[in-house]
C-alpha cells in the first residue's frame, strides 16, 4: 500500500501530460505498457531480496562489487534516491505555486515539506506505512470519483484510431511512466526491515496492477474528454480534468484532489527521506540522526530550487533526460547486481 | 532580619542541592526527601508500657488516634490497650463488636485469658469481625491503624491483633456528572476504594475478575488495584501495566493523573493515551473487551488501558441504544470532531486565500458583511475563539449561580455587541459558535483539550499558508497519531493498521448479535464473546400465531 501511494502521488499529476504528448490518443496503451516494466523491476527486487534477506541494496553492493566499485554504485543509488526526492519536492512546490499560492516563494514550500517529511522519517518506516495506509482510501476514493465523473463527459471516439503511427511513439511514451512505476525498486532497501517480505512482494504486485489500471483509465478518460492534443500541452491535465467536471452542484473538485494529493506527496517524500537516511548510515557509517536529517532538510530546501527554472522545464527534463538516468538505477543496477550474484553466486548466499 | 534569614535559607538550600549533585550521593538510595527514609522494622516488645510508649510517640500530635486502656482479666490483672484512628473507623463496630467480644463477660464461660494464650484466644474471639490479622512490629501497627484498623495489644505479648473496623465518612453513590446518560445505569464511581470494587464485582460475577492490589505514594499510601478478567485480558498487557505501575516511585498519589502520566507510552502526547471513566458499566464493558482497569483509591475515575483514538468518540450509551441510532450518533460525533478541529481553519483559509471556492451568492453576502471591518478574518476568528475559551474556562470554575452571569455577558454582550459595533463580522461569530457546539459533542473531555490546542495551531497554519497549511498541519497530526501507541496497541487502530473485524465497533456500531468477537486490538486470548448466529430470526412461516 505504501508503494501505491508513493508512486501514484506523482504519477497522477504528470503522466497524462507527458505520455499524451508522445503517444497522442494511444497514451493509455503506453501506460499499460509501463506497468509491465514495473513488474519486471519488482521481480528484480524480489530476486535480490530473496538472495539477501538481511541486507539492503546499498549493503550488498559492496559485498558483490568489492569495496570501491561497490561503494561507488551505492553512492550512485543514494544519488538516485536523492534526486528523486528533490524532483518530487520541486514538482510539489511548483504545482502549489501555480495552482494555489502564486506569491509564496518555492523555498518556503520546499522547506516545510522537507520538515514534515523528516518528522515522519524520524519516526520510522512503520509510522510512514501507517500514514500511507490511512490516506490510501481517501487517495483512491478521490481518484475513482474523478474517473467516474469524468466518464460522464467522456467521448470514447476520441481514443481512436488505435496505433495510428505504429508502436514507436507508444514505447517512447511508456518510458516516463515506467521510470515512475520502477520506483518500486525501493523495495530492495526496505526488504530487511519488514516482517513478512513475501507479503510485501504480493502487495507490490497488487499495487503495480492497481497503479496500472488507475493510470490507464485516468489517461484514457483524460484523452476521451479533452482529445489527444490538449492534455499534452497542459501541465497538469488531471487537475484540468477535475476542474472541468461539474456534477450537478458539485464543482471545483480539484481542491479535494489537491489536498489529498499533497498528503500523498508527503508520504512519498518521507519514505524517500527515510531510505536516504538509511543509505547514508550504511554507506558512510554515520549514526547521528540530527546531522542526517538536518542535511536532508537543508539540501532539499535549497537544491530543489536549482534544477529547473519553471515547470515547463521540469516536464521537459522528466520526459527527455530523466528516463535513462532513472532506468540505470531502477533496472540496470539491480539487474547487474543480480547477475553478479548469480555468477559469484552461492558463496554469498551461504554467508547469509 | 527577615532578609538575612531568607538568604541563609537560600544558601543552605544551595549547599544542600550541590551536596546532592555530588557523585558520592548517587550510591545511596534515591529517597532523599525528608521523612521518606525507610525505617528498619522495629519489633514490638514484650513490655506493655514500652509498646504503649512507643506508639504514643509515633502518634504524637495526631488527635484522631485513640488509645483505650483496659484490663482484660481482672484476676490476673492483664492490661491491654486498643489503638485506632477515630477518623477512619466505624465507632459502632469498635464499641459494639470489638470491645464487647474482648472484655470479660460474666455470663460467658470461655477459656481463661492468661498472658500466654491471650493473643490466640482473642484472635479467635474477634474472628466474628471481618478481617483479623497479627502483626509483630511497630511499623506494621502504624500502617494498619492508619488504614482504618484497630490494633489490640495485650500485656506480655509481643504481637498485636489487628481487626478491621473500617468506616468513616464517604460519599454516597451518585449519578456520574461527567458522563450522564439517558438509558443505562445511573450509578457512578465514588472516591471510596471498596465501593468501587463492589460496583465492578456486582456486574461481573466471576472469580476470573481479578484485582491486583499495590500501594503507591510513600506519604499518601494510596491503594491501586489493577483489575482485569483472567483469560480475557492479554496477560502481557496486564504484566506490562503491573511493571509500569511498579516503576513509579513518588511520594503522593492524589488522583489518577499522578499514575497516568507516569505510565504513558509517550513522554508527551497531545492525545489521551489512557482513558478514564466515571461509569462502572463502561468500565465493565472495557474489562469484557479485554482491557485493563486501574482503580485508584480516592479517585472516582479509574483508568482504562489500552485505549485507541476512536474511543474518544464512543460513549457508554452507544451500546444501550438501537444500533442504527447509535451508529448515526457516532457518525455525527465524527463529523463534529472534524468540525471542531477544522471549521475555523477552513474558514480562514477559504476567506483569505481561496475565495473562488465560495459559491457566488455567498461571496457577495460575506463580502458585504465584511465591508469596513478593521480586522482580518483570521485575526477575528483567533480573537473570538480565544474569547470563547475564556468564557468556557470561567464558566467551569465559577459557582453555578455566577456562571449564568458569565453566559449572559458572553453570549449577549460580546457576541451581539461586537457584531453591532462593527468590530467583527457575523460570519466569524457563527463559525466560532458552531465550532464550540461541535467541540462539546465530543464525549471525551481530554480529547476536547487536545482538539482545542490543535484547532488553534491549524488556524495559525491556515492564516499563513491557506489550504496547504491545513493539509500540512493535518499531516503532522496524522504522523503523530500514527506513531502513538497505548500499551502496545497502535493508537489509530482499527484504521491504521486496518483491522476489518474491529471496524464493526468503530465509527459505526453493529447490533449486538453481530458483535460476536472481542476487538482484536486488545490482543485478547479469548476471542469469542458468544456463540455465532444468535441474531433475531423471524418465526417460520406457518408457525406461531396465525
Amino acid at each position: 500500500m505504501i508503494f501505491l501511494v508513493t508512486i501514484m502521488s506523482t504519477a497522477v499529476l504528470f503522466i497524462p501530460s507527458i505520455t499524451v504528448e508522445r503517444a497522442k490518443q494511444c497514451a493509455w496503451l503506453a501506460v499499460l505498457l509501463s506497468m509491465s516494466a514495473g513488474l519486471i523491476c519488482l521481480g528484480l527486487a524480489n530476486a535480490l531480496g530473496k538472495r539477501f534477506p538481511q541486507q539492503t541494496l546499498v549493503q550488498y553492493c559492496e559485498l558483490l562489487l568489492g569495496k570501491y566499485i561497490g561503494k561507488a554504485v551505492a553512492v550512485g543509488f543514494f544519488l538516485y534516491l536523492f534526486v528523486v526526492s528533490n524532483i518530487v519536492t520541486r514538482e510539489f512546490s511548483d504545482y502549489i505555486n501555480i495552482v494555489l499560492m502564486p506569491e509564496t516563494p518555492i523555498m518556503v514550500l520546499n522547506g516545510l515539506l522537507a520538515v514534515i517529511a523528516v518528522y515522519a522519517a524520524a519516526k520510522g518506516l512503520e509510522v510512514i506505512a501507517r500514514v500511507a495506509q490511512f490516506i490510501l482510501p481517501l487517495f483512491l476514493g478521490s481518484i475513482l470519483i474523478i474517473i467516474g465523473l469524468g466518464l460522464l463527459e467522456a467521448q470514447p471516439g476520441k481514443l481512436l484510431p488505435l496505433l495510428e503511427n505504429g508502436p514507436g511513439p507508444v514505447i517512447s511514451g511508456a518510458l516516463e511512466p515506467a521510470t515512475l512505476i520502477g520506483q518500486i525498486i525501493i523495495l530492495t532497501m526496505i526488504f530487511p526491515m519488514i516482517n513478512l517480505p513475501q507479503r510485501a512482494v504480493k502487495e507490490g504486485i497488487i499495487a503495480i496492477v492497481w497503479i496500472g489500471v488507475l493510470l490507464t483509465s485516468l489517461t484514457a478518460v483524460t484523452i476521451s474528454v479533452f482529445g489527444p492534443i490538449l492534455p499534452g500541452d497542459q501541465l497538469f491535465p488531471f487537475v484540468t480534468l477535475a476542474k472541468h467536471i461539474k456534477f450537478t452542484t458539485i464543482q471545483r473538485l480539484e481542491f479535494l484532489v489537491i489536498f489529498i494529493w499533497v498528503s500523498g506527496i508527503v508520504v512519498k517524500v518521507s519514505i524517500f527521506f527515510y531510505l536516504e537516511s538509511v543509505a547514508i548510515k550504511q554507506i558512510f557509517g554515520l549514526q547521528n540522526n540530527i546531522i542526517i536529517f538536518g542535511f536532508l532538510i537543508v539540501s532539499h530546501t535549497l537544491l530543489s530550487t536549482l534544477p529547473f527554472n519553471n515547470p515547463q522545464e521540469t516536464n521537459f527534463v522528466l520526459s527527455n533526460f530523466w528516463p535513462p538516468f532513472a532506468l540505470v538505477f531502477e533496472f540496470f543496477v539491480p539487474a547487474g547486481l543480480l547477475a553478479i550474484a548469480i555468477i559469484r553466486g552461492k558463496k554469498v548466499v551461504l554467508r547469509k | 532580619m527577615l532578609k538575612r534569614f531568607w538568604r541563609q535559607a537560600v544558601e543552605q538550600g544551595k549547599v544542600q542541592s550541590s551536596d546532592k549533585a555530588q557523585p558520592s550521593d548517587k550510591t545511596q538510595p534515591q529517597d532523599k526527601a525528608p521523612g521518606l527514609q525507610p525505617q528498619a522494622p522495629q519489633p514490638l516488645s514484650v513490655n506493655y508500657d514500652a509498646n504503649l510508649q512507643a506508639l504514643r510517640q509515633i502518634f504524637n500530635l495526631c488527635p484522631d488516634i485513640v488509645f483505650h486502656e483496659f484490663i482484660i482479666n481482672s484476676e490476673e490483672g492483664i492490661r491491654a490497650f486498643i489503638v485506632y484512628a477515630s477518623s477512619l473507623c466505624d465507632h459502632r463496630t469498635i464499641g459494639d463488636q470489638l470491645m464487647k467480644s474482648i472484655l470479660p463477660d460474666s455470663t460467658q464461660k470461655g477459656v481463661k485469658i492468661t498472658k500466654a494464650n491471650a493473643v490466640e484466644v482473642l484472635k479467635e474471639k474477634l474472628i466474628s469481625l471481618a478481617e483479623v490479622d497479627i502483626v509483630g512490629d511497630l511499623q506494621g501497627v502504624e500502617d494498619k491503624v492508619l488504614q482504618g484498623n484497630a490494633a489490640l495489644l495485650v500485656e506480655g505479648s509481643a504481637q498485636a491483633i489487628i481487626a478491621n473496623a473500617r468506616g468513616g465518612e464517604k460519599r454516597a453513590i451518585s449519578e456520574p456528572d461527567t458522563e450522564p446518560s439517558i438509558r443505562g445505569p445511573k450509578d457512578g464511581f465514588v472516591e471510596d476504594f471498596e465501593t468501587n470494587m463492589t460496583l465492578i464485582r456486582r456486574r461481573i460475577k466471576t472469580s476470573r475478575l481479578k484485582f491486583m492490589i499495590t500501594e503507591k505514594g510513600k506519604l499518601t499510601k494510596t491503594k491501586i488495584a489493577i483489575c482485569y478478567i483472567e483469560g480475557v485480558a492479554n496477560p502481557q498487557v496486564v504484566d506490562e501495566v503491573r511493571q509500569r505501575i511498579e516503576r513509579i516511585n513518588n511520594d503522593s498519589v492524589l488522583e489518577g493523573n499522578y499514575i497516568e502520566e507516569n505510565i504513558m507510552d509517550e513522554k508527551f502526547s497531545l492525545f489521551p493515551l489512557i482513558q478514564y471513566t466515571e461509569r462502572p458499566d463502561k468500565a465493565c464493558s472495557c474489562l469484557l473487551q479485554g482491557r485493563v482497569l486501574i482503580l485508584i483509591e480516592n479517585s472516582n475515575m479509574p483508568l482504562i488501558v489500552p485505549t485507541t483514538f476512536i474511543a474518544m468518540l464512543q460513549a457508554a450509551e452507544d451500546y444501550y441504544h438501537n444500533s442504527l441510532a447509535a451508529s448515526t450518533i457516532r457518525i455525527l460525533r465524527f463529523i463534529a470532531l472534524n468540525m471542531a478541529l477544522l471549521l475555523p481553519a477552513v474558514t480562514v483559509a477559504v476567506f483569505s486565500f481561496h475565495q473562488e471556492l465560495l459559491p457566488p451568492p455567498l461571496v457577495s453576502t460575506v463580502a458585504g458583511a465584511r465591508q469596513g471591518l478593521p480586522l482580518s478574518i483570521s485575526l477575528e476568528i483567533i480573537l473570538f475563539e480565544f474569547t470563547f475559551e475564556l468564557l468556557r474556562e470561567a464558566g467551569v470554575r465559577l459557582p453555578k449561580k455566577i456562571g449564568q452571569a458569565i453566559s449572559t455577558v458572553g453570549g449577549l454582550v460580546i457576541g451581539d455587541a461586537a457584531v453591532n459595533a462593527g468590530v467583527v463580522s457575523p460570519i466569524s461569530v457563527i463559525v466560532v459558535a458552531i465550532t464550540a457546539i461541535a467541540s462539546f459533542s465530543v464525549p471525551n473531555f481530554e480529547a476536547a483539550f487536545s482538539l482545542r490546542i490543535l484547532r488553534f495551531s491549524l488556524i495559525l497554519a491556515a492564516s499563513v499558508l491557506g489550504g496547504i497549511g491545513i493539509v500540512f498541519g493535518l499531516m503532522i497530526i496524522l504522523i503523530h497519531l500514527c506513531s502513538l501507541r497505548s500499551f502496545g496497541v497502535p493508537y489509530l487502530a482499527p484504521f491504521a493498521p486496518l483491522i476489518v473485524r474491529d471496524l464493526k465497533d468503530s465509527i459505526v456500531r453493529v447490533p449486538w448479535w453481530a458483535l460476536n468477537k472481542r476487538p482484536r486490538t486488545n490482543r485478547t486470548p479469548n476471542v469469542y464473546r458468544k456463540g455465532k448466529a444468535q441474531g433475531p430470526r423471524k418465526p417460520k412461516k406457518g408457525g406461531g400465531q396465525s
